[in-house]
């Protein structure tokens, strides 16, 4: 008999976990860097404040809208030759946290991507601020680490379509306020 | 040993790919490498990109012979085999377009296809097991004894270690059940999880059954357990349209189980 019919009102308790705030981090910045660009040996920390009009610019464009002015960009070189951006950013979901990063070449075309931190929330809604300042704020290199909940799940995830919506939007970012003189 | 995971949006979907190591360099190379053999299927068998082998056989006129890659001649191997053995219940047919699998196409020369009649087909019901499958052959290839990958939900483990499986349950999507602990296996779920929830739901028809072409409207949730997450992704469609008594005999075919959760 290789068909199992399991009622889920009579499953033990014992085997039943709850999804309420899955979590995981998968890479730290640091480790993204050398993912990302391997070959790199210089890291510039990018200070990028877009202005109204840019924003403006930016969402008239963007699947999605930008929220926030400020981005963590760093400008990435290898012996003083620029190979091009390394990008954090976040997306915030009606369920899911995620903040990732990206590598761009010079011209703007995605080099890479690597997620850093998941988190799948069933339960109370986390703000974007209270998200960020449990991996910013502590400290870049930090060895914080989320990695709260059950892995190994069969069924459908979520759709990764904010996710790439967000990706839209850095590209759209890169076109209207990256400028290589001033970066 | 230390757990290195990463995960990439690929596919459609978020993909985990996880290895045992001592070695974090030789864990993320190989992790990468096993991205890479995901990417480049995604894009021979994509069906929404213009470019990949899949549209050149949708786009092909009758009596064309294409010369095409190792892995897109093992998947229609592969899908000929559960064609057969599934007494056609699983067709790789786009939508309701009828394909005689043992007739329309001819795959007897190694990575040849002969278009007989003009086809339309998507890998889609089976092409992320694949990719799985692939990836993890990859992970072994490189030399790990315990790892994994799950592609949004279709997932395969390997190793010396044990490995606690869960299905995320059909009625409440913040609740998973405990299937079992493993070594080797793949496991692949339909459901109808997120298919009314309109921020996530992709503009895919569901699944249609070949034999009455309706769409299956079930409130449950059926896992295949297999060597083979190929076979496990495609025999979730195949058990969910056909009587007990046929899908016993199709699940014994591949050595495969199913497991149903229903309220």
């Amino acid at each position: 008999m290789n068909i199992k019919n399991l009622n889920l009102l009579l499953i033990p308790a014992a085997f039943i976990v709850p999804i309420k705030a899955n979590a995981i981090e998968y890479l730290n910045i640091e480790q993204a860097k050398k993912i990302i660009f391997p070959g790199a040996n210089e890291f510039e920390k990018i200070e990028l404040r877009l202005s109204k009009q840019q924003i403006e610019e930016i969402n008239e464009q963007s699947p999605i809208p930008l929220d926030e002015a400020e981005l963590l960009i760093w400008k990435v070189s290898k012996d003083k030759t620029c190979l091009g951006y390394f990008v954090i950013n976040d997306v915030i979901g009606k369920h899911e946290y995620i903040t990732f990063a990206i590598g761009l070449d010079r011209n703007g075309a995605i080099l890479s991507l690597e997620i850093l931190q998941y988190r799948e929330d069933h339960g109370q809604e986390v703000s974007r601020e209270e998200w960020r300042k449990q991996f910013v704020n502590k400290n870049l290199n930090s060895d914080f680490k989320l990695d709260r909940g059950i892995t190994n799940i069969s069924g459908a995830t979520l759709s990764c379509k904010h996710l790439i919506a967000a990706i839209q939007r850095l590209l759209t970012i890169h076109k209207v306020a990256f400028n290589n003189d001033a970066l | 040993m230390m757990l290195f995971k990463r995960a990439k949006p690929l596919l459609g979907t978020f993909i985990e790919i996880w290895v045992k190591s001592s070695n974090e360099d030789h864990a993320n190379t190989a992790i990468s490498e096993a991205f890479n053999v995901i990417k480049n299927i995604e894009a021979c068998l994509s069906f929404h990109q213009e470019s990949s082998e899949v549209n050149a056989i949708n786009n092909s006129y009758k009596n064309t012979i294409l010369t095409i890659s190792n892995y897109l001649y093992e998947i229609l191997l592969i899908s000929k085999e559960l064609y057969i053995k599934s007494n056609k219940i699983f067709n790789i047919s786009f939508r309701n377009n009828d394909f005689d699998f043992l007739n329309d196409i001819d795959l007897t020369e190694e990575n040849k296809i002969k278009i007989n009649k003009e086809v339309k087909i998507d890998l889609g019901g089976i092409g992320k097991g694949f990719a799985v499958d692939k990836g993890v052959e990859k992970l072994i290839g490189s030399g790990f004894q315990t790892g994994g990958i799950n592609a949004g939900g279709d997932m395969k483990i390997f190793g010396k270690e044990q490995q606690a499986l869960y299905i995320r349950s059909p009625l409440a999507q913040n609740k998973a059940i405990k299937i079992k602990e493993d070594y080797n296996c793949a496991i692949a779920t339909s459901a109808n999880y997120f298919r009314n929830n309109s921020h996530t739901s992709p503009k895919d028809p569901g699944i249609i059954n070949p034999t009455n072409k309706q769409i299956w409207d079930g409130n449950r949730s059926i896992s295949i357990i297999s060597p083979s997450c190929a076979i496990s992704d495609a025999l979730t469609k195949v058990v969910a349209m056909v009587e007990n008594s046929l899908a016993e005999k199709i699940l014994n075919n591949f050595k495969a189980e199913a497991i149903i959760l229903e309220h």
